[in-house]
This record gives C-alpha cells, sequence and structure tokens, in this order.
C-alpha cells in the first residue's frame, strides 16, 4: 500500500515545514497517473498525524489530471484518453504491492518516460505537463 | 546508516563495478549493505546481479532485491529492463528524491550508492538527499579522464560535498609478474597538481569481464578488501 509510505513522507514534510508550529491544515496534490486511493491516503494521513502529536491536522487532496506533450509533432494528450489501452502494455513493468499487482507509475510517475510514447508519433520525446507526482502544496500552521 | 556515494564526471571507469565490489566486501566482513543504482538512464546493477523476480512493494515501501551474496539491491533496470528512459532536468531529480525516500533498506550498516557519469540533476539530487554521505570519485589514471573527474570534484566541493578522494581504476596489468601501466604513471602528478587525494589503485583484472563478482584472491579484489578497510575507517572518524 504505497499510500502508507506515501503519507509518511508528507507527513515528514509538513512537520520539517511547520518547524516547531503546529499545523492546522496541509493542502496535497496527487498526481492521476499515480492511481492513488485518495480515501487511503487520507487515513494514512489522519493516522500518522495523530501518531506525531498533530492532532488538529486536517487535510485536502487534489487529484491532479496528467496531461502530456509530444515534444516531437506537438499533440497534447491526457492519460484518462489511453490509460485503458496501455493497461495491456504496462503488464511488464508491474510491481507487486502486498501480493497485488501495481501500476509502476504508483511509485514513481516519472517512468512514464521508459513506457509511454507520443499516440500519434510515436516519440519518446514528451513532457509531463501536469499531474504527474504527489506534491505538498500548502501547509496552514497556529499563529 | 552510514551512506558512501560512488561517483565521476566521466563514463566508462568502472563505478558501477568498484560499487558492487564495495558492497560485496563489506557483506563480506559482516555488514548489512544496500547498493542504489542511481544511473537513470544507463542502470547497469541489475546486469552485474541478474534477478527475474518482480519487485515488490510493502506499507513500508518498496523492497530491494536480494542478491546472492546478501546485498540488498535496487536498480531502475529491474522495472524498465532495456527499454530507455528519455527523462530531463527536473523530473531527474524527483526521481531521485522518490528513491531516495521510497526504498525500504530494513536495518543496513551501508547503503552505496552508484551514481551516473555527468555532474548534472542525479549529481546534485544525490548530495542534497544524503548530507552526511561520503563520497568518492572514479577515475582511469589517464590524463583525460583526471581531468574531467576534476570537474566533477569542483562541483561537490563547491556545493559543500568535498569528495574523500579518488579511486583510481585499470591503473596496470599484471603480465608475467610484470606491472604494465596502461596509461602510464603521470596520473599520481596530476592528481596532486589538483589536489586530490588517491584513495585507491586497482589493477586492470581481464578476468573481471567474465566473472565481475565473483570474489577471488586477485590483486584486484585484495586491493578491494584494502579501500574498503580505507572506507570503513573514514565512515568511523566522520
Amino acid at each position: 500500500m504505497h499510500e502508507w509510505s506515501l503519507a509518511e513522507a508528507l507527513i515528514s514534510k509538513i512537520e520539517e515545514v511547520s518547524s516547531g508550529r503546529t499545523p492546522l491544515h496541509a493542502k496535497v496534490s496527487i498526481g492521476e497517473l499515480m492511481e492513488i486511493e485518495v480515501d487511503v491516503l487520507k487515513e494514512a494521513l489522519n493516522v500518522l498525524a495523530k501518531e506525531r502529536g498533530m492532532d488538529r491536522l486536517t487535510f485536502t487532496i487534489n487529484v491532479e489530471e496528467t496531461s502530456f506533450k509530444c515534444n516531437s509533432c506537438g499533440l497534447e494528450w491526457k492519460w484518462k484518453e489511453v490509460a485503458k489501452r496501455m493497461a495491456k502494455e504496462l503488464e511488464p513493468y508491474q510491481i507487486i504491492d502486498e501480493g497485488e499487482p501495481t501500476t509502476p507509475f504508483h511509485f514513481l510517475p516519472y517512468l512514464a518516460h521508459a513506457i509511454l510514447k507520443c499516440p500519434k508519433c510515436g516519440s519518446r520525446d514528451f513532457e509531463i505537463k501536469s499531474g504527474n507526482t504527489a506534491k505538498l502544496l500548502s501547509v496552514v500552521v497556529e499563529e | 546508516m552510514k551512506i558512501v556515494i560512488f561517483a565521476s564526471g566521466k563514463g566508462g571507469v568502472g563505478k558501477s563495478l568498484v560499487s558492487a565490489s564495495t558492497a560485496i566486501e563489506l557483506k563480506r566482513r559482516g555488514h548489512e549493505v544496500g547498493l542504489l543504482d542511481l544511473d537513470l538512464h544507463g542502470p547497469t546493477q541489475h546486469i552485474l546481479f541478474p534477478s527475474s523476480g518482480r519487485p515488490e512493494a510493502t506499507r513500508e515501501g518498496l523492497k530491494p532485491f536480494l542478491s546472492p551474496q546478501g546485498v540488498k539491491l535496487f536498480s531502475l533496470g529491474y522495472i524498465f529492463k532495456d527499454s530507455p528512459l528519455p527523462i530531463k532536468g527536473k523530473e531527474k531529480y524527483g526521481m531521485v528524491q522518490d528513491l531516495t525516500w521510497l526504498l525500504d533498506w530494513g536495518d543496513i550498516d551501508y547503503l552505496i550508492v552508484d551514481l551516473p557519469p555527468g555532474t548534472g540533476d542525479e549529481h546534485l539530487a544525490c548530495i542534497r538527499a544524503f548530507k552526511t554521505a561520503s563520497l568518492y570519485l572514479v577515475s582511469l589514471p589517464s590524463l583525460h579522464s583526471i581531468s574531467v573527474v576534476h570537474r566533477a570534484y569542483s562541483l561537490f566541493k563547491d556545493e559543500g560535498h568535498k569528495p574523500e578522494g579518488v579511486i583510481l581504476n585499470m591503473c596496470w596489468l599484471k603480465i608475467d609478474g610484470r606491472k604494465i601501466y596502461l596509461f602510464g604513471k603521470e596520473y599520481k602528478k596530476a592528481l596532486k597538481e589538483r589536489g586530490m587525494e588517491i584513495v585507491a589503485e586497482l589493477p586492470f583484472d581481464p578476468l573481471l569481464s567474465k566473472t565481475p563478482l565473483k570474489r577471488s584472491n586477485s590483486g584486484y579484489w585484495r586491493r578491494i578488501s584494502k579501500l574498503v578497510a580505507e572506507i570503513i575507517a573514514r565512515a568511523n572518524r566522520s
């Protein structure tokens, strides 16, 4: 369950940026490509925050749409437009997460560059314009 | 956990082999060891330590593979095999950061980090992530290689992460008991002029191309053993 290790990393980051002050609210953005289960992540964040004494900390989690742009032909496309037909091609790269085969992007979204190609011209030279990773967007602390 | 980074600046100098040999020797001496291949474009540790298994993860993170020698290993090559990874700029930085927190190494005494050639994103991200690591540069004993490696030395030094020194690989080939210096002996002077300390000089061992990780009583492995003793002594001092 990568959601738990991700939550662990986010909580550590929140602790770091709070610098000893009490964190009240954190905004987190998750790339759609990572296929994170938001409910599980939220539960993990709440449990870990309490364990570290951040009892009043609440979270907003947004899933950011994943989009790409090809540097070779200029095509722009969205992950949701190709995700279904990519499922078969992703199989050889799957990571076994607690016994379940899982997309490698769940852990390492930048591996998209090793696996995906532009749907129009087949180039691997593309940008992930949005929704590529997990980010801590902001932390509100008690003044 | 002590972290030891092997870098260069120059490609093809034997960083990955020296990293792997060091990990094996540390394990032989009774330490628990992890080996992280941070070469994003050209990983090789999965070739030196082949595994047909799928990468696995638990709630604690991504699990390293376990080599027959007992070294814990992770290389992106285990996931994307022979596919190219044309990752750029900030994404490389992000990938290195992801790998530094995502892996669940368990209780290890030493983490060996094998960096790619060059002086770019992976190198900077690595020293930011592993602030307390000791860093060794690997070079051929050629003036050309030393000049490129010095660029890496300057970068790390300027970033507040002064390398311990240089490990010179493929210094000589022994034929009929006679040492043939493959690149001459001027390297000592060239390194001294640039203020870089020699930590180890390793011979060229033709057998390594056949069985790179088979420990033996060869000159190469005796020198690796000496190098590891030095790495341990320096790590314990810092």
